[in-house]
């Protein structure tokens, strides 16, 4: 291949380029010409700077989104949806991966970093504003590197790099020593639980001799071998891999660190925690469960005979941490008073549903619909999330305090806000027409369709499922029944910054108008669904390595544009026109 | 021979890392550290890769074990912990699960099925040979010629399959610093020339330097000098005493 | 003659320092203690990856050092994560007067 073409590989990174830079302006603005400002003009001046470089990169994702489906000026998201599976690149001898859902979930996580931004401007919580913001993008480059890792070396470098960075920011709200105490606490579980992954990680390297997702899948379906009985070695590689990811995720053995920590850090890095690490974390996590480890899943091969289903594999264990992990959050987040410490439970429940997800991702035919749907959930429940802390983040602003009796009498005097913050804790639960219900829909849809012997299994997760969400329906309304009934004692909150209502406002129109409008989000999700999952069928930039799929493959895109061009002038002459269906080919290979 | 070498090594290795674990006193455990990170190099020589034994004392003792011994001094705890302490019988669960950890890793490891056609671990007595590449030999294999010259092998890794890694690398050690420094900063690096907001943090302490730099704070007085030498010093922490 | 060492005993040494960091992480109480345990996993897992890599079977198409470069990451990260935690320590320690993890008690929990 010619090297013009491999050269090409960096410009596939230039939103995380140019968030590295920036975070090295930020920080060099924070030490050079604002040495001497004082701390919250300087959190004003280098939270605008974030907040540019956040929109600049925002742009830099959409134009790589475009360029990943090869949409030239064609209408967002009906060709998208169909066109999605069409690029899927494998980057740098396949240590990352360039495709649609990157590309996406790249422009969800800098959209969510946008908000967060916003809120850590509504009030100055650390002297270190330099060293905060430029942390914080630092995260996000590390959080869309994560969500492209195609292998363990990257996964796990990247895995650590957002981890190490959010320690720090939970730990930088010095007047506070509970902000200390999280991110010591943080700290140790993190990297506990990291050491037990990288040993994990280590077996699984010694058992396949590669690192690769695909090519771990490859020599894991060589033994002929399925699930875990009587493979001690495997079963202890999954289990240590378990402890870290379930780590990330907040499912419930793993989960101590998340109320403390939650709790503890200023409100803008909880929301980080919870909305950016857990989408991203998630993402690792499906693509080391059902793209690296699938022939572990269980006993028979999927699609196979039901018979062998009983046998031991990851899916009995992660089946078992859900149903644990929901019901947990969920009780006990009935128990507390505190609205980050109830959000951290709730965010632990949240967790155990998208479980729920992963498991129809594994026993299902269509695996690729079964992780759009869970992607579809990450996507509303981040958002959501981060409007919820928002909230928290006004709190901390006028009262000091985040107890969620702090926000009685809110409903009379934000009357506007108030109503948002009922529609995200309405979405939050799950009710119609909202976009927490649809996601909830369809992973518990793709969980009871996932064939005869995935619903044996799953049913029972479903009915736990549902359950769960009503439970949930009890916390939830007690935030509203503090707005709306309650009526305020001492002094009610003042007028919520401008990031703090941007923030708000920005994730209720997401769960408002993904609950009303769901198709095209979710049609995309499962679209890019698919080749995150199938790493094996990438097409790679690398040299010389795949040249005649990339000659076939660079035929097939021109011609697809000229196609696209071509309806869409017959379009620009005629409206009655039908959209460009023509399912990708090659890269849509179910197994 | 080589056989009771790896024996001595490895029970010298247990024997330290037992140490480190056990002693109360932190800075015997942090020196059986030390210890242990040179018997680890001393495994790495044994597994034909000098390169990382290097790194392995370059990093983890030149650089790891002293900011271990850093903060334990600043710390000043060098008789340990309180909590640690009591009676061996607390301690039961917890030796528990690390006896069936290794239990179970035991029995994994000499039980391991082997996928497609390759050895079991337990079954693989010896190394793979390495032949020594010549000038005007045939070429060799990837892993005799990175055995050979780790050094370069690793060097094309890091800038062409590794190089996004790499960068990442870049990235992770330039945030720990810069999020480390901010962290472990004490709070008098607000000095009188930011006002503000950063009044409620300092919480009305005065700024009390100590006497190492004095002469320097006196000689600027213009504070941000102050803050420079505070920022070069973060362990001079009036605080602590 | 075949007086080599085989795999097994480098991965049984493993297995072994991993499960005594393992002992210290739930053992002490001391945060910087605890790092130390820490430290002592990561090694562990180091020598699993340079003996996989000498003894294993290379993938074709993989690169040719994977385990090694493996090892190189874990002890960058390794440091970054020990710079991070001393902070994190003495950060603590300023406000409680302790490394001790049991004695911050300001988060009910």
């Amino acid at each position: 291949m010619s090297q013009a073409f491999v050269n090409r590989e960096f410009w596939f990174l230039a939103p995380e380029i140019f968030l590295t830079v920036w975070g090295l302006l930020v920080l060099i603005a924070d030490f050079g010409p604002l040495r001497d400002v004082p701390a919250a003009r300087r959190n004003r001046v280098l939270g605008m700077m974030s907040l540019a470089g956040a929109v600049i990169t925002l742009f830099i994702g959409y134009m790589a989104l475009m360029e990943s489906v090869e949409m030239f000026g064609t209408e967002v998201f009906k060709p998208l949806a169909l066109n999605l599976t069409q690029a899927d690149y494998s980057l740098f001898s396949g240590t990352l991966a360039a495709d649609s859902s990157t590309a996406f979930l790249n422009l969800v996580v800098v959209a969510l970093l946008a908000m967060v931004i916003g809120i850590s401007m509504s009030w100055n919580f650390t002297e270190h504003v330099g060293e905060y913001y430029s942390l914080l993008l630092w995260t996000a480059v590390a959080m869309m590197f994560l969500i492209a890792a195609e292998e363990l070396l990257t996964l796990f470098l990247t895995l650590e790099t957002m981890t190490l960075g959010l320690y720090m920011m939970a730990a930088l709200e010095k007047s506070k020593r509970r902000s200390a105490e999280a991110g010591l606490k943080y700290f140790v579980y993190g990297s506990v639980s990291s050491a037990l992954f990288l040993f994990g990680l280590s077996l699984i390297y010694g058992l396949t001799g590669t690192t690769t997702l695909a090519g771990i899948q490859a020599a894991l379906s060589l033994g002929g071998s399925f699930g875990l009985q009587s493979n001690i070695a495997g079963a202890t590689a999954f289990l240590l891999v378990m402890v870290g990811l379930g780590f990330k995720i907040a499912a419930v053995p793993f989960h101590q660190w998340a109320p403390d920590t939650y709790e503890g850090a200023p409100a803008p890095v909880t929301a980080w925690i919870a909305a950016g690490s857990k989408i991203a974390s998630f993402v690792a996590m499906m693509k080391i469960l059902l793209n690296a480890l699938p022939s572990w899943s269980s006993g028979s091969p999927v699609g196979l005979a039901a018979e062998n289903f009983s046998t031991p594999g990851w899916i009995g264990v992660v089946a078992v941490v859900s149903a644990v992990t929901m019901t947990y959050g969920n009780f006990a987040a009935l128990a507390q008073k505190n609205f980050k410490r109830m959000l951290a439970y709730s965010s632990i429940a949240h967790a155990g549903y998208m479980l729920v997800g992963v498991l129809a991702a594994a026993v299902s035919i269509k695996k690729g619909q079964a992780a759009g749907a869970v992607l579809f959930y990450l996507v509303v429940y981040g958002f959501s999330t981060v409007g919820a802390l928002a909230v928290a983040a006004w709190m901390a602003r006028d009262k000091g305090t985040d107890e969620i009796s702090d926000l009685n009498g809110l409903g009379r005097t934000s009357p506007m806000l108030a109503v948002c913050i009922v529609l995200l804790m309405l979405s939050l639960i799950g009710m119609p027409p909202l976009g927490g219900f649809f996601g909830k829909l369809y992973m518990f849809m793709e969980a009871m369709n996932s064939g005869e012997r995935g619903r044996l299994t799953l049913q029972w997760l479903v009915m736990l499922g549902l359950f769960n969400s009503v439970v949930s329906a009890f916390y939830y309304v007690r935030v509203l029944k503090a707005m709306f009934l309650r009526p305020s004692e001492g002094e009610p909150l003042k007028p919520a910054a401008s990031g703090v209502t941007w923030a708000i406002v920005i994730s209720t129109l997401v769960a408002v108008g993904f609950g009303l409008y769901p198709e095209p989000l979710v049609e995309t999700m499962r679209s890019s669904a698919l080749p995150m999952l199938t790493s094996g069928s990438r097409i790679t930039t690398n040299r010389d390595y795949d040249a005649e799929r990339l000659k076939d493959y660079q035929k097939q895109r021109s011609e697809k544009i000229r196609d696209l061009r071509e309806q869409l002038r017959k379009k620009d002459a005629g409206p009655a026109m039908a959209p460009p269906a023509k399912p990708g080919e090659g890269n849509l290979s179910s197994r | 021979m080589i056989r009771i070498l790896f024996g001595i090594l490895a029970t010298l290795g247990i024997l330290t890392a037992l140490g480190t674990v056990l002693a109360r006193n932190l800075v015997h455990a942090a020196l059986f550290l030390v210890a242990f990170f040179f018997l680890v190099a001393c495994q790495f020589v044994l597994l034909e890769a000098e390169f990382m034994a290097a790194m392995q004392v370059l990093v983890y003792i030149g650089a790891v074990a002293i900011i271990l011994m850093f903060g334990i001094m600043l710390t000043r705890n060098i008789q340990g912990d309180e909590t640690t302490g009591g009676h061996w019988v607390r301690k039961l669960p917890a030796a528990a699960v690390a006896l069936g950890m290794l239990a179970v890793l035991v029995a994994g490891i000499l039980d391991e099925k082997p996928l497609g056609g390759r050895p079991a671990w337990s079954a693989i007595q010896a190394r793979p040979e390495a032949i020594v590449p010549s000038a005007d030999g045939p070429p060799v294999d990837a892993r005799s010629a990175a055995i050979a010259d780790m050094s370069r092998s690793v060097g094309v890794e890091m800038l062409q399959r590794f190089v996004v890694p790499f960068e990442i690398a870049g990235l992770l050690l330039t945030a720990a610093l810069v999020g480390a420094i901010a962290l472990a900063q004490s709070e008098e690096r607000e000095d009188s020339s930011r006002s503000g907001a950063s009044s409620d943090m300092r919480g009305g302490t005065t700024m009390q330097p100590a006497p190492g730099f004095g002469v320097k704070l006196a000689a600027t007085p213009n504070g941000s000098a102050a803050g420079l030498s505070a920022k070069l010093h973060p362990a001079s922490d009036t605080n602590l005493s | 003659m075949n007086n080599d060492i085989p795999l097994s005993w480098f991965l049984i040494f493993a297995s072994a320092t991993f499960c005594i960091g393992l002992l210290g992480v739930l053992v002490r109480r001391n945060a910087i203690a605890v790092l130390m345990a820490i430290e002592i996993m990561l090694n562990a897992a180091n020598i699993n990856f340079l003996a996989f890599w000498r003894y294993g079977t290379p993938t074709p198409g993989d690169g040719p050092i994977t385990g090694v470069m493996m090892a190189i990451f874990v002890i960058t990260i390794a440091a970054a994560e020990v710079a991070v935690g001393i902070g994190l320590i003495l950060l603590c320690y300023r406000r409680w007067k302790a490394a001790d993890v049991d004695r911050y008690d300001s988060l009910a929990g």
